[in-house]
């Protein structure tokens, strides 16, 4: 059994120009021991969405919000608010939000902030509150004396590792990182990514690691999910997708890595990601796709299995159905 | 962002559209203030008593009767350049002036006068009669006066009443009191409240013996006639004019000293925009440049400019308002002087912390490598960026400034010859109008204030969404 | 200790605003000729008294004359008149700093001190009874309407109620005092149209205070309606910002209770913002008590400040009102900041 399995995911947000389709159907799974699952795409193509949704805080603003989550087996979306608060939030799946770093409280010091909800829920005597949150840092890298210290004066790498911290605080059994680290420097971003690899190898935690920087989910990865415009674009292994692409905006995507020996100088994606109000008709890639026909700018392709776990959403990749 | 564009973003938001049409409207009846008002209307109109005397004191406005069970008393004024009749005597002739008018209200008229200007004679003085008729046979005679006599040295035709006219309230007169008495009793045979008849004679004048000892109002024709004795065909009066004291006057009523309050609070409209917007300006630009300079600047200017600006912003206005102004005189570029020093700190240092973040950014750098001078990179790459700020706190200024103006005239500091609305309240509330009820006095001008200052209020709350992008997707503005 | 640098630097600021204002108010009373004139008028006044009692015992009118012209140089010496202004005036600035307020010209106590501080002290707690209760209820009130619309934006109710705050930014104080002299005393009768007792007031110490009260609730109910709105708008639209902040997103998905989230991610992060607007409307309501207090025929230091103005013009005692006006507000404002660095760590240690 599957530790998550995201079925017809869909959040719509209301705008002034009709709904914007964030994330659009989206269905994938995560394992569980230890497997981390990446999610690749554009600014825009709906990664955070997906997070919200599957958090269950979406904006004010929803035109429609369905499809199933099923957690350990048990569905998580439709349960009471009060329910999913309780049982689901942090304690099975916990966050570290895009922009973490700037997501604390400004009042409130470090440690109070990480123990939060084990102090609210009374999971802590007061006088373990200084081990627990020690070890806790401990864990990220940080040193004892965070444990006294107000957002404004930890530096943003150190936020970015209190954040994981706040994250693990209840043990959960799925962490979800929202690009936790492009707000970074290379070198703060390499740390993060350690701390994350310990996690996976020596804890055996399982993560979505949310990014649009395919070279970092190649490290962590063991498999991957390609959105675009609110859509999955293509679901495998990482050595399925990374070095077999089927679609061709993945193929796109990995030309756009710089590769610090390649000769080729890289290039990037070209034309603008689509306007998520109104995505083109067809196929929601065909602007901006080389290998593009007729029926591509008609019909929006279905996932397509290429190979056993292997899926695709490209005509190429399947039988058009007879009849337009 | 250029204005057309800036219009259409307000006129997007509910406030904005409100505040739009607001100021549309004020300034369009500033404009018509501005044509037909004299220049100097607070001295020459407003602030002359004589001016007003024909008109009744301390009544609201004609339309209350609409909305009262009582009805009230019109206002009336007849002016007459030749007599109405001409009565031949044997010792000369009687030239007679008659206001014949109809009392339907139930409210007495307020007073009743007339005056008489231009008055010639040759030989003897005319003697000036004035008699009531009442509708039930009633004869009161209310005035009878020789005109004065020729005074040594004068040479006839002796011309009296040429540059002040006669003006008589009647009823007063003991006489007339005398007369009042004694019809009453002799026609109604009764008991008269003598009190009534001496303290308020028009009551009488125009009423009959109640059961409870007042003088309800006596419906029916009356006549006014203001008679001219002459004994030489020549002698002659140039106008005569009779008053008939309503009890409500025009569309805003009047005060204590008769003056029309539409006349005067239309009079108040420009002023306040005036008050506000230059004020508003003055101390805008003063702040923005201060705020520039202080942030281009840095250094030793920068530093007393924010001490300064600390220092202003925590001064608690108002009481220092009213010493500056009571010691420098009630003048109003004075009060606009004084507000403006007090209000560009706000936006010195908002321009300045602006301008900060702005030199060490990547345009001004370009800019200066390019060789542009100190102020051309304030004027082209530092100033657009703040300009929308400025424009917000442009319009956020002005209510403020009305504000305290009519706070200011409120104290008895406004400037007489400029007369605001914070003015006409002030002299209502000195003279008591509060606690007499007379709302029509004390609530329109107040009102009006609230309307101008709501009206910038509008237009600064719509702008906010257009300034501050953060506020934009906030939906309670928009409809 | 950077806290205490922080307090440091405003408490000096705060000394020069105090030193500013005293500044200002003596070189236009001296500068102006006014301080002079006022002198003088004071002068004669005494003079003319002294002349009809002097008259009783000198018969001879050069003798008089000669022992006015000794008086008035006498009189002019203790004023300070043979001196310029700005020779003069310092001195007094700086009693005035060491709260040695000197003694009025012309004004004096209830119960006839001529002594400055005595005729301010006994106006002083009739103002602080109209400024503090009016703050603290507007305080009270705005927090909570304000929050709770921040809890609902974009409701109906949510909108009527910004609407009318960003209108009653617009509305004079004092105005809207007469508009309630209108209604509850002229139309309704139910509250007196002003002062401070009944005349006479009756017997009895708490039914005196009672009747204070009692003369005291439209005051105060004007200052609150007139300020309340506008702290309504700035507090919702401050609760509003911060409940949109990223935190309070975490907080949420952290599985934190609702209760938890308003109050310490929301309320408790909004508290340094809503006291810096407190701060900031202190100005407008110690203004508004000036007039509120002329309406209500209310004998604070309002009242007072403007009979030493316009009524009986009295030096000292406008110097003095500066002075403490000026205080006051720095006071007050003082207490606050203290009260805003306390609840923001950043300042705290800014
Ligand atoms: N509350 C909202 N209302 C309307 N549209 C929204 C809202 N939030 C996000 N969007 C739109 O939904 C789309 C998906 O946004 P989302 O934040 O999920 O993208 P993302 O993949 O996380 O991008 P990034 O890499 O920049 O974080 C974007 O086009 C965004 O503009
Ligand atoms: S479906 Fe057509 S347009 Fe879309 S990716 Fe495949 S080839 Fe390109
Ligand atoms: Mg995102």
């Amino acid at each position: 059994m599957a530790l998550l399995e995201v079925r017809e995911l869909v959040l719509h947000y209301a705008s002034e120009r009709g709904p914007v389709k964030a994330v659009d159907s989206v269905s994938f799974e995560v394992r569980g021991e230890g497997e981390a699952l990446g999610i690749i795409g554009e600014t825009g193509s709906g990664k955070s969405s997906l997070v919200r949704a599957l958090m269950r805080i979406p904006p004010g603003n929803i035109d429609t919000y369905s499809g199933e989550v099923i957690l350990k087996g048990k569905e998580i979306i439709h349960i009471p608010e009060e329910e999913f608060r309780r049982e689901i939030r942090w304690k099975q799946i916990a966050v570290v939000f895009q922009g973490a770093m700037n997501g604390f409280n400004p009042v409130i010091r470090m440690g109070d902030q990480i123990l939060e909800r084990m102090v609210e829920e009374r999971a802590i005597i007061p006088e373990k509150r200084r081990e627990v949150a020690v070890e806790l840092l401990k864990k990220v890298g940080l040193s004892e004396d965070t444990f006294f210290r107000y957002p404004h004066e930890l530096s943003g790498g150190m936020k970015q590792r209190a954040a994981i911290a706040m994250a693990l605080s209840l043990n959960p059994s799925l962490l979800i990182l929202d690009e936790p680290t492009s707000a970074l420097d290379v070198s703060i971003q390499a740390q993060i990514m350690n701390v994350l690899k310990q996690l996976k190898w020596d804890m055996g935690l399982s993560m979505l690691f949310i990014t649009h920087d395919i070279a970092l989910a190649s490290d962590l990865c063991d498999r991957i999910v390609v959105m675009y415009s609110g859509q999955l674009r293509e679901y495998g292994s990482a050595e399925q997708v990374l070095l077999d692409p089927q679609d061709p905006y993945t193929r796109e995507l990995l030309s756009s890595i710089p590769r610090l020996h390649g000769k080729a100088s890289p290039h990037f994606v070209t034309g603008a990601p689509p306007d998520p109000a109104e995505p083109p008709q067809g196929c929601r890639f065909h602007p901006r796709c080389p290998e593009k026909y007729e029926i591509c700018t008609r019909k929006d392709p279905p996932l397509f299995a290429t190979d056993d776990g292997h899926y695709a959403r490209c005509w190429l990749k399947g039988k058009p159905p007879e009849k337009g | 962002m250029k204005t057309a564009t800036l219009i259409r973003e307000l006129w997007k938001s509910a406030p904005g559209k409100l505040g739009l049409t607001l100021l549309g409207l004020l300034s369009l009846v500033s404009v018509y203030v501005i044509l037909t008002y004299p220049s100097d209307y607070g001295t020459s109109r407003w602030g002359n008593p004589a001016l007003w005397a024909d008109n009744p004191k301390s009544v609201p406005p004609a339309w209350t009767g609409f909305l009262s069970s009582v009805k009230p008393t019109r206002h009336r004024i007849e002016e007459w350049e030749k007599p109405s009749e001409v009565v031949s005597l044997d010792f000369g002739h009687e030239r007679i002036y008659r206001m014949v008018f109809a009392l339907k209200g139930d409210e007495h008229p307020t007073f009743i006068s007339f005056s008489l200007w231009n008055v010639e004679y040759h030989l003897r003085p005319p003697v000036i009669t004035a008699v009531l008729s009442r509708p039930d046979g009633g004869r009161i005679t209310l005035f009878r006066q020789a005109v004065s006599g020729p005074r040594t040295g004068e040479e006839a035709p002796y011309s009296r009443y040429r540059d002040e006219p006669l003006r008589e309230v009647l009823g007063s007169d003991q006489r007339v009191k005398d007369q009042l008495t004694r019809f009453f009793s002799e026609k109604y045979i009764k008991d008269i409240d003598l009190d009534v008849v001496h303290s308020a004679p028009v009551m009488a004048l125009f009423g009959v013996p109640g059961f409870d000892g007042g003088f309800p109002v006596l419906k029916g024709e009356y006549t006014l006639e203001v008679r001219i004795l002459v004994n030489d065909e020549r002698d002659k009066a140039g106008k005569v004019r009779m008053v008939q004291g309503g009890s409500v006057y025009g569309v805003m009523g009047t005060d204590a000293l008769g003056r029309d309050l539409a006349e005067g609070l239309l009079f108040g409209l420009p002023v306040a925009l005036l008050i506000g917007i230059a004020t508003s300006t003055i101390s805008t630009l003063l702040g923005m440049i201060l705020g520039m300079v202080s942030g281009y600047a840095g250094g030793k200017t920068d530093l007393v400019i924010q001490r300064a600006a600390d220092i202003v912003a925590n001064i608690p206005v108002l009481p220092l308002l009213i010493f500056l102004v009571f010691i420098g005189g009630s003048k109003l570029w004075l009060i606009l002087m004084v507000l403006v020093a007090f209000s560009w700190p706000g936006l010195t240092i908002m321009v300045r912390s602006m301008v900060l973040q702005l030199r060490t950014g990547q345009e001004v750098e370009a800019a200066k490598t390019l060789g542009a001078s100190g102020a051309r990179v304030i004027f082209s790459h530092i100033f657009p960026h703040t300009a929308s700020y400025i424009l917000a706190q442009l319009v956020f200024f002005a209510p403020s400034a009305i504000l305290a103006e009519a706070g200011l005239s409120f104290l008895g500091l406004g400037d007489p010859s400029i007369p605001t609305w914070g003015q006409v309240l002030e002299y209502g509330f000195r003279t008591g109008a509060v606690f007499l009820g007379y709302w029509w006095w004390v609530v329109p001008p107040g009102l009006l204030i609230v309307i101008t200052a709501v009206t910038f209020m509008f237009l600064a709350l719509g702008l906010e969404p257009v300034v501050d992008p953060r506020l934009r997707g906030r939906r309670w503005w928009r409809y | 200790m950077s806290l205490l640098r922080t307090l440091l630097v405003r408490g000096l600021t705060m000394l020069g605003v105090l030193l500013a204002v005293q500044i200002l108010v003596v070189v236009c009373l001296g500068a102006t000729g006014y301080s002079d004139r006022m002198l003088q008028a004071v002068i004669s006044e005494q003079l003319r008294g002294m002349r009809s009692s002097l008259a009783q015992t000198i018969r001879d009118p050069a003798r008089l004359e000669e022992a006015l012209e000794a008086h008035r140089e006498e009189l002019e010496s203790s004023y300070g008149l043979d001196r310029p202004w700005f020779a003069r005036m310092p001195g007094m600035v700086a009693r005035v700093f060491k709260l040695d307020l000197g003694e009025a010209h012309t004004l004096r106590s209830s119960d006839g001190s001529n002594r400055v501080a005595d005729i301010v002290l006994e106006r002083i707690p009739a103002t602080m009874l109209l400024l503090t209760s009016a703050m603290v209820i507007t305080a009270g009130i705005g927090i909570l309407i304000g929050v709770k619309l921040a809890t609902h934006p974009g409701s109906p109710l949510d909108r009527v109620v910004s609407g009318f705050s960003a209108v009653s930014f617009a509305l004079p104080t004092w105005w809207v005092g007469i508009l309630l002299i209108l209604i509850f005393s002229f139309r309704l009768g139910i509250l007196p149209t002003g002062g401070m007792y009944s005349v006479p007031p009756p017997d009895g110490g708490f039914a005196r205070f009672m009747d204070l009260l009692y003369h005291a609730l439209l005051p105060i109910f004007t200052l609150v309606l007139a300020s309340l709105g506008p702290y309504v708008y700035v507090i919702r639209t401050m609760t509003l910002n911060i409940a949109q902040a990223e935190h309070v997103t975490i907080a949420r998905a952290k599985g934190l209770s609702e209760r938890t989230v308003s109050g310490r991610h929301i309320l408790r992060v909004a508290a340094p913002p809503i006291v810096t607007s407190l701060i900031l409307g202190l100005a407008g309501t110690l203004g508004g008590s000036i007039l509120v207090e002329t309406v209500f025929n209310w004998r604070g230091m309002g009242r007072l400040y403007y009979e030493a103005i316009a009524g009986t013009p009295d030096e000292m005692v406008i110097v003095a009102l500066t002075f403490i006006y000026t205080l006051i507000y720095i006071l007050a404002r003082m207490v606050l900041e203290v009260l805003y660095v306390i609840l923001d760590p950043r300042v705290r240690y800014g």
